[in-house]
C-alpha cells in the first residue's frame, strides 16, 4: 500500500483500506498558523508550500458531505485529516526545512508518522520534531518525541505498535525518522 | 442517484460541485482576493434567509494560501440537517443525502448558482473551471456472494475474470472486494459509474456512483449556461440509474 498521505475534506469519509479519517477534524493550531502568517523567511514559507504540494496531488478531493456510508476497498490511498499539524511542535524550523529541502522524500513519509502518532495517542499528544545525528555516522534523521500530559501504563507498548505501521514506509527513502519519547510534557499549551 | 421519492431509494448523497479558478502568484500559491467578501456577500444574500445555520469549519483558521479548493463554511437549512451548502476558496458545493428529490433540488441548485454569481464581488472575473454532478448510492450487500454475478444478474455488468487466474492455486474466484470504474466521454469532460464495496449505516454494502464532469476552458462560464449544464448532466445520470438500477428497483419502493 502507498502511504503517501492524502487529504479528504468530506465528512463522508472515504474510509478505505480500513484506514479512518476524519476529514474535517483538521484544525490548524496556533502555533503553525502563527508560523505562516507570521513574518517568517522565505525559505520556511517554501518548505510549508511544499508540504502542502507534497500532499496536493494525493488530495482525495471529496466533497460529499454524509457519514453513514465509507469504502472498505483496498486503495493507494486514504483520506488524511490536517490535525496533526496543530501538534507539532518544531525546536529548529530553519533546521527542519533544510532538513526536507535535502530529503524531500522523508516529508510524506513524516506526515504519515505524525498522523499515526496523533490518531494512536489522542488529541492531547505534543509530537516535538527534531532533527538529531545518528551517533554512529554522520547520518541525520528526524526524531519525532512523543509527548503526554499523562503517561498510560501501556504507553511504550502503543509506541512500539507503531513502528510496525511507519517504518516499513521508509524503506527506500534518502533518510529516515523514529518516533520516541523522553517523558517529557507537552511544552505547548 | 435516486429516482425522484422513491421510498426506499438507495440515494447516499446527491453533490454538485463548482470549482472557479484562483490566481497563482509566482510562487504558485493560489488564492483568491474576492473570497474573504464572497463568504459574507452569499451569506447575506442567500444563507441568511435560506441556510441560515453557519459552520464554520476549522480549516477555515488556515490561511488562504493554504486552503485552495477546501472546504470552510457550511451553511444548513437546519442544524445537523441537508440541504447545505459548503463554500471555500475556489469551490462551492450544494448536498442533498435522502431527502432528495429533482425538482427541489433543481430549484435550489439554481438558486444558490445564480447567488453565487451576484454575490462575488466580480462576477466578470470569475473564471469557471470544473463542474462535478455527482450521485452516490449504497445498496446492501453480503459479500460472501459473488459480487460479479450480482452485477451480471442484476445490472447487466459482465466482467469476467480469465479462469486460468485460479485454476492451480488457492485463490477462490469469489471477489472479497470490487472497485470498478469506467468512465465516458462527455462534453470537456467525462462521466464515470463507480462500483466498490463499502459499508452504509455499519452494514456491508455495494456503493455506487456516478458523476458526470466537465473541466477546462468551455466549461459553462455564465449562471443560465451552468444551470443548463446541471439539467443535461442529470439527464444523464437519471437514465443510468434507471437502467442500471432496473431489476432491482422494487425494493426501493
Amino acid at each position: 500500500m502507498n502511504c503517501y498521505p492524502s487529504t479528504s475534506f468530506s465528512t463522508s469519509h472515504i474510509t478505505l483500506a480500513n484506514q479512518y479519517s476524519s476529514p474535517y477534524s483538521s484544525e490548524i493550531g496556533d502555533y503553525y498558523e502563527l508560523a505562516i502568517i507570521s513574518d517568517i523567511p522565505k525559505t520556511i514559507f517554501d518548505i510549508l508550500m511544499e508540504i502542502i504540494r507534497t500532499l496536493s496531488p494525493q488530495f482525495e478531493t471529496d466533497y460529499s458531505s454524509t457519514i453513514n456510508y465509507g469504502y472498505t476497498i483496498p486503495t493507494e490511498s486514504f483520506p488524511f485529516s490536517l490535525d496533526f499539524f496543530r501538534r507539532l511542535s518544531i525546536q529548529n524550523i530553519q533546521e527542519l526545512s533544510d532538513f526536507f529541502t535535502q530529503h524531500n522524500d522523508i516529508l510524506p513519509v513524516f506526515l504519515f508518522g505524525c498522523k499515526l502518532c496523533t490518531d494512536t495517542f489522542g488529541p492531547d499528544v505534543e509530537l516535538s520534531v527534531d532533527i538529531v545525528q545518528d551517533p554512529d555516522s554522520d547520518f541525520e534523521c528526524i526524531e519525532v518525541n512523543v509527548r503526554k500530559t499523562v503517561y498510560e501504563d501501556n504507553f511504550m507498548e502503543m509506541l512500539e505498535s507503531l513502528s510496525d505501521r511507519y517504518w516499513n514506509t521508509q524503506m527506500d527513502t534518502s533518510s529516515y525518522f523514529i518516533i520516541s519519547t523522553d517523558f517529557q510534557p507537552p511544552v505547548k499549551k | 442517484m435516486a429516482a425522484d421519492r422513491l421510498p426506499k431509494a438507495p440515494l447516499v448523497e446527491a453533490i454538485f460541485e463548482m470549482k472557479w479558478n484562483l490566481d497563482q502568484s509566482g510562487s504558485g500559491v493560489k488564492v483568491d482576493p474576492n473570497y474573504k467578501l464572497l463568504v459574507g456577500r452569499f451569506y447575506d444574500r442567500l444563507c441568511e434567509k435560506d441556510y441560515p445555520f453557519h459552520e464554520q469549519l476549522p480549516t477555515a483558521n488556515m490561511p488562504d494560501e493554504m486552503a485552495p479548493y477546501i472546504i470552510q463554511h457550511r451553511f444548513r437549512k437546519k442544524e445537523g440537517g441537508w440541504p447545505l451548502i459548503q463554500l471555500g476558496p475556489g469551490i462551492v458545493t450544494f448536498n442533498e443525502t435522502e431527502r432528495y428529490d429533482w425538482t427541489d433540488f433543481q430549484h435550489r441548485l439554481s438558486e444558490v448558482v445564480t447567488q453565487f454569481f451576484v454575490s462575488y464581488p466580480n462576477p466578470k472575473k470569475i473564471y469557471v473551471e470544473d463542474l462535478t454532478l455527482r450521485y452516490i448510492d449504497a445498496t446492501d450487500f453480503n459479500f460472501s456472494q459473488n459480487i460479479l454475478s450480482f452485477l451480471k444478474d442484476n445490472m447487466g455488468m459482465d466482467i469476467v475474470m480469465p479462469e486460468t487466474l485460479f485454476k492451480e492455486t488457492t485463490i477462490n474466484n469469489c471477489p472479497l472486494a470490487i472497485d470498478f470504474k469506467i468512465t465516458y466521454p462527455y462534453p470537456n469532460g467525462g462521466a464515470t459509474i463507480r462500483f466498490a464495496r463499502g459499508t452504509r449505516n455499519n452494514k456491508d454494502a455495494l456503493i455506487s456512483e456516478t458523476v458526470v464532469n466537465s473541466h477546462g476552458k468551455c466549461v459553462p462560464q455564465n449562471q443560465e449556461d451552468i444551470i443548463n449544464w446541471i439539467v443535461k448532466a442529470h439527464d444523464l445520470t437519471h437514465v443510468w440509474f434507471i437502467k442500471l438500477y432496473e431489476n432491482l428497483m422494487g425494493q426501493f419502493k
